[in-house]
């Protein structure tokens, strides 16, 4: 039934393409020699061992030349990927490529050949241009090769939407995005959008519960990105931490409150996390009435290129080094802060994590991980309401309480390995860690110090919203350690690296990833 | 034809067991029917009620007169009526006295010949494991139905009415649409009272109980069942047994924590082993042997005892043996910041300038349908899990906002709904009261008096200024149809 529905889509393409005007199909012409087919076989890290790999699954993707070997797609075409070819439309042989440049939260990566001229070799190879915002009503087409097809396919839709929305392969990242009334389907992502024959935005993501419903990412999103990767390396974007209270200021009583205007705009802070850059400028109760100059409306947003957008946008699209110029009230006072923009602390994030392993330590059996939203989604499809209340409560909210907020890592225990030595522990798996020896724990480095330093006879360990602790004799867990990996095949028994170090990375330098 | 038919008959009653046809007509005259006419309050706007509904349960008759039932049947009733089985007639009934922590309860009725020609029932011994038993549901007006079912289980589960352990009896039935206190019978006595079904296991209130409930209102002022206020857990890894001095004793249970209200506070600390409770030893996990059921939860013991006893526990601390003795307190599920249960008397709930408040209870979150642990708010769920302590103070309650009457006063916040207070003008707010008199202290700010309420976890905020909140309120009790005495926050100058 699934194969029935990707052919009609396909021939419902077609269709559109044979009534398109003779210059969109001589455009798509002059188009097609910059678009590929991207193959990879990616191997994702298991959570619940996460010493292991899963099996690998293949799919498939677009990309399209941007120049200097350069290939651009979306970063959960190539996520986790340990082998990738890219393959010109038209062209018989794939070429063996890797991932150069690699940004989950902007989804987008940039791809090179395995071999220096590779790519570059290919004949009559154009880069794409890009071009700005698309207005809203205005048309585009969006090429790829849907459902995995050989064949190039266009569809056309138009501009139905810009705003500031999640990218899901991120989790909970939001940025710039625009949204057109046409088909997305799987295998169009990383393909490029036009408008003539310049590219306004990246084919990435659909909203399943709506037909045609597809979203793209902007330009200044993409520009964003190659901005970044220009010194060599990927910073991402950078993170607010701000808890606004959108709609405050509508209430004339509260708005005399803080001696502003009726209706004269402005947004209520309600928390900065400790984690980010806006941290020491910023202060819960701050009005904030403008950013960069543009006036910020009541309901939170700011107008950009002609739409009304979330404020936050203007923050976002911002590089590291750069700064954002706040106007804000503060104890009835007009006032303006510079906030420098530099990355964040460390610390739990509700992003998705793509690193080749999740960060864990494994000790007397007891396999400890980090709460991620990767973690989470093993409880399935339904996860926000079948995961224990509270993983899903602490992955949203631990940023707003005192016993978690300054964590690097919320740490659980996600199985316990059994051995005499940890047999009639208590069942406090899927339990968050509190403390190890009484001595709270902030991360996966506290935690591997804290068993490794610790010289008492035992070892305690304490879980919150727990009385009932953990106790393991000492010199029996240490001696028991190396016996219970190998039993079980932990190898490596910890994995302290963060998300930089990315399994797409393979055959790079390195560098680069985010 | 007749004379056939009147064979097959006398057949049928003559493959019947003697002893059970004759039985059940006796039962016939010692169960009532008890209808229950209930009116909840609406949780989400609780100036007003649901909509009533009529159930159907049975009830025993006592020595007393009285009509015993489960609290499930007196549970938010506001009319109860009692029918004998073989009679049309009807009759007024009053709740004389209902424990709804043990889910029982009696019923009077006010005219006393409603219940002239029945019988008491006699009150039977506890079950043992497979015992066969009769339950007997309402077949008609006149005929009651015998099933079947065996004893698979007592287990101290939380009672169907409150949050008290409490010991169950699970019979294994084939049928469905039972729980409705149906009563239980073996050998023409009373063992039980059903509580609850869940799927082929009838849940029910095992005699003991009803015993121990039945003896405490005969006696000069109920005392009701108690609990230690003591966080027990089971000891069973050796390391945790070396660490607190426990190496080389046989059983007990460690001592997690000793919750502030307890009779235990100054006697107990935590990591001791309570080794037995009176004089029964109990085992490292946290049991205790019954000669019928065998190993039963520990808090078996609590079940058997009053609020008011003495309880005498031997404890080793640090591998020294030490007694302990105190007055147990009668249990109180509402004995949490997050309230258990409220089926009497009108919701608590505050409006100010159409933010309705009220305190955080179960009940509220039973909204959510029968998944509301997994389903409800997430902020209002993890506070009843992880932040619902009992403390010194007993009036503490959790706060927060339902939801806001939207009207022009309050425009800009009308989209906010079950959000946790924390501080009110700057005062922690932990009851009705303190928010009251929070909203008493307005900030001041140039001439102008103002509410500033502050929401947790997340620091958001509603400030709201108080010129024309009198005459909003008003607006909204005629908007929303609500009664403008009890419910709206009144500034101290305007309240009678």
């Amino acid at each position: 039934m699934r194969h029935v529905r990707a052919l009609y889509l396909v021939v419902s393409a077609s269709f559109m393409l044979g009534r398109a005007e003779p210059a969109a199909a001589l455009n798509l012409n002059a188009l097609r020699s910059s678009i590929f087919k991207i193959q990879i076989v990616a191997d994702e890290p298991s959570l619940t061992e996460p010493w292991k790999r899963l099996p690998s699954s293949h799919s498939s993707g677009t990309g399209f030349y941007i120049g200097d070997g350069r290939i651009l797609t979306n970063a959960h075409v190539v996520a986790n990927a340990s082998f990738v070819t890219v393959l010109r439309d038209g062209d018989a042989a794939p070429i063996a490529a890797r991932v150069r440049f690699i940004g989950h939260d902007c989804d987008l990566a940039v791809l090179e050949a395995v071999e220096p001229a590779g790519i570059k070799a290919i004949a009559k190879l154009e880069a794409m241009t890009f071009g700005s915002l698309p207005k809203l009503r205005s048309p585009v087409s969006t090429i790829g090769f849907p459902m995995g097809g050989d064949q190039l396919s266009i569809t056309e839709g138009i501009v139905s939407r810009i705003s500031y929305h999640r990218y899901i392969h991120h989790g909970n990242a939001r940025h710039l995005l625009v949204q057109v009334d046409s088909a997305i389907n799987p295998g169009n992502s990383g393909g490029p959008v036009v408008q003539g024959r310049q590219v306004i935005g990246v084919a990435f993501q659909t909203y399943t519960q709506a037909q045609s419903t597809g979203y793209i990412i902007p330009t200044p999103v993409v520009r964003r990105f190659l901005l970044d990767i220009g010194n060599g390396r990927y910073e991402g974007h950078p993170g607010d931490g701000l808890t606004t209270t959108d709609g405050a200021l509508l209430n004339h009583s509260t708005a005399a409150f803080y001696g502003l205007n009726p209706d004269g705009g402005g947004v209520t802070v309600a928390h900065v996390n400790a984690w980010a850059p806006t941290s020491e400028l910023v202060k819960p109760g701050d009005i904030l009435l403008a950013i960069d100059g543009q006036p910020i409306g009541i309901d939170g947003k700011v107008s950009y290129s002609g739409e009304r957008v979330d404020f936050r946008t203007i923050f976002d699209l911002k590089l590291m080094g750069d700064k954002a110029h706040f106007s804000l009230m503060r104890d009835g006072q007009p006032r303006t802060v510079d906030v420098p923009i530099k990355p964040s602390l460390p610390h739990h994030s509700t992003d998705l994590i793509y690193a080749k392993h999740p960060r864990y330590f494994v000790y007397a059996g007891l396999v400890f991980t980090v709460l991620s939203r990767n973690f989470l989604q093993t409880w399935g499809e339904r996860w926000y309401r079948e995961a224990p209340l509270l993983l899903r409560y602490l992955d949203n909210n631990a940023m707003y309480l005192q016993d978690f907020a300054a964590n690097q890592d919320i740490i659980v225990l996600a199985k316990r390995l059994p051995d005499n030595v940890n047999a009639y522990i208590p069942n406090h798996v899927h339990r968050v860690l509190r403390s190890v020896d009484d001595q709270p724990i902030s991360s996966m480095e506290a935690l591997v110090a804290a068993f490794s330093q610790g010289t008492g006879e035992f070892v305690t360990i304490q879980f919150f919203g727990n009385l009932d602790q953990i106790v393991l004799d000492r010199s029996k867990a240490v001696a028991r350690n190396a016996i219970i990996n190998k039993t079980y095949g932990v190898e490596p028994d910890r994995w302290l690296k963060g998300a930089t170090d990315d399994g797409a990375m393979h055959g790079s330098d390195g560098e680069g990833s985010h | 034809m007749r004379i056939r038919l009147a064979v097959c008959l006398l057949l049928a009653l003559l493959y019947q067991p003697a002893a059970l046809a004759a039985s059940a007509e006796r039962y016939e005259e010692q169960v009532i029917r008890v209808h229950a006419t209930k009116r909840e309050i609406d949780r989400s706007s609780p100036w007003q009620s649901e909509d009533t509904v009529q159930q159907d349960f049975l009830g025993v008759v006592l020595p007393s007169g009285a009509v015993l039932t489960t609290a499930n049947a007196v549970t938010n009733a506001i009319y109860v009526e009692l029918q004998r089985f073989g009679t049309t007639a009807r009759g007024e009934a009053v709740v004389a006295f209902v424990d709804y922590e043990v889910n029982l309860a009696l019923l009077k009725p006010t005219n006393a010949a409603l219940l002239s020609g029945t019988k008491a029932v006699t009150l039977g011994d506890d079950l043992a494991m497979d015992d066969s038993v009769g339950i007997y549901k309402a077949r008609d007006a006149y005929h009651l139905s015998r099933l079947s079912g065996s004893l698979q289980e007592v287990a101290v589960i939380s009672a169907a009415t409150s949050s008290y352990g409490l010991i169950s009896y699970a019979i294994k039935v084939q049928q469905n649409g039972l729980g409705w206190s149906e009563p239980l019978f073996l050998q023409g006595k009373l063992i039980g009272l059903s509580s609850g079904q869940d799927q082929n296991f009838l849940q029910a209130v095992p005699i003991a109980v009803i015993r121990h409930f039945l003896n405490d209102h005969h006696d000069a002022g109920y005392r009701g069942f108690p609990a230690m206020g003591v966080q027990l857990e089971p000891l069973l890894s050796p390391d945790t047994r070396r660490l607190i001095g426990a190496k080389n004793i046989a059983g007990g249970v460690r001592v997690a924590e000793v919750q502030a209200n307890s009779p235990f506070t100054a006697l107990l600390r935590t990591n001791d082993v309570v080794v037995a409770m009176g004089n029964v030893a109990l085992s490292e996990e946290g049991l205790v042997n019954h000669a019928t059921w065998g190993k039963i939860h520990l808090k078996y013991l609590l079940n058997q005892h009053y609020g008011g006893d003495e309880l005498k526990l031997k404890v080793v601390r640090q591998g020294t043996e030490l007694t302990v003795q105190a007055r147990l307190q009668r249990f109180d599920s509402n004995r949490v910041p997050v309230v258990s249960y409220r089926y009497e008397g009108p919701e608590p709930h505050l409006i100010f300038g159409g933010l309705v408040f009220q305190e955080l209870s179960q009940d509220y979150l039973k909204q959510w349908g029968k998944d509301w642990r997994e389903v409800g708010p997430s902020d209002l769920l993890f506070t009843m899990n992880f932040a619902n302590k009992v403390t010194a103070q007993k009036s503490t309650r959790v706060i927060f906002l339902t939801r806001v009457l939207a009207d022009p006063f309050n425009r800009g916040y009308t989209e906010l709904r079950n959000r946790l207070v924390d501080t009110v003008n700057g005062h922690k707010i932990t009851s009705l009261a303190g928010l009251r008199e929070a909203l008493d202290k307005p900030l001041q700010l140039q001439g102008q008096a103002y509410a500033r309420i502050k929401f947790a976890p997340e620091g958001s905020e509603v400030i709201l200024g108080l010129s024309g909140l009198e005459a909003a309120q008003a607006r909204m009790a005629r908007t929303y149809e609500i009664p403008t005495t009890g419910s709206f926050y009144q500034i101290p100058g305007a309240r009678p």
